[in-house]
């Protein structure tokens, strides 16, 4: 692990390269949703559009700076989030039970929490497995498009090769005239 | 894993930790929500990484003593000053 590198005030070490980690929670809020916003015409979307507005408050990061922050947040969330929803069932506990020991409430709530943690948890996998499934879909699709695309070229071929024995045909039959070869390399041809 | 990857992976932990208090983390809640990159890990790895963090003061285990296969940790104050001066609080 490294050690705080610069501190930029004597009563708080916070490191100088932790730009992000320096502003308020609005603000680190603020970067996520930013982060979120998906590619439109008038938006680059994602990371892109996060580090230009990051820019425009004369906060400049590098993308990957941007990146490990965001990682940190998404992590800690899931565990914030499930803290707050293990503190409220904690609170229904002692309004509903005023006789359970404090001690009963804690446990409780401790399970709820690991319950919470592990089901946010599976949603994460279940949305990474859903753009997995979405990404191999994209894929077959993309393969049976370039399947269809080779039938129709090998298609292509064999009509030419086709027209090609019936344009050698005509070239090779000796009792036609120029006019009439030209004439039956038309038809060969369909103009 | 490389020297950065194990950081990485530590100062994770350590905001788990921090983002559950006043509540105990087991082993298993952390899994699901790692990073691609750390999801082969087994138990043992992040056991390990956990135990690096108890021997730096960061974090404290919780739970009954006897029974290690249900173990939870608890970040320490030495821990959320650390991740302060990472920008991570």
């Amino acid at each position: 692990m490294s050690t705080p590198k610069k501190s930029q005030d004597a009563g708080k070490k916070v490191r100088a390269d932790s730009v992000l980690g320096n502003l308020s929670e609005e603000r680190r809020e603020r970067i996520e949703e930013w982060a979120a916003t998906p590619k439109s015409e008038t938006c680059v979307g994602g990371l892109q559009f996060a580090l230009e507005q990051l820019a425009a408050d004369g906060i400049k990061v590098s993308i990957s700076t941007l990146s490990e922050f965001l990682k940190y947040r998404r992590f800690s969330r899931r565990f914030s989030f499930a803290s707050s929803r293990a503190d409220q069932v904690a609170e229904l506990l002692k309004q509903r039970n005023p006789n359970m020991s404090p001690e009963a409430v804690r446990e409780l709530a401790q399970t709820v929490f690991t319950l919470e943690a592990l089901d946010s948890g599976d949603a994460d996998t279940f949305v990474s497995l859903e753009h997995l499934k979405l990404s191999q879909d994209s894929a077959r699709t993309k393969f049976s498009l370039e399947e269809r695309k080779l039938q129709l070229a090998a298609r292509r071929v064999k009509v030419m090769e086709r027209k090609l024995d019936q344009l050698k045909g005509a070239l090779t039959e000796g009792e036609l005239s120029d006019g009439q070869r030209v004439q039956r390399m038309k038809q060969v041809f369909g103009l | 894993m490389n020297a950065k990857q194990r950081e990485n992976l530590r100062l994770l932990i350590l905001t788990a930790l921090d983002a559950s208090k006043p509540y105990a983390v087991e082993i298993p809640t952390l899994r699901p929500g790692l990073p691609p990159a750390f999801r082969s890990l087994t138990d043992c790895d992040l056991w390990a990484e956990i135990e690096y963090l108890v021997e730096k003061g960061f974090a404290a285990p919780q739970g009954k003593p006897l029974s290690p296969e249900n173990s939870q940790w608890k970040i320490t104050a030495a821990g959320r000053d650390f991740l302060a001066t990472e920008g991570l609080a």
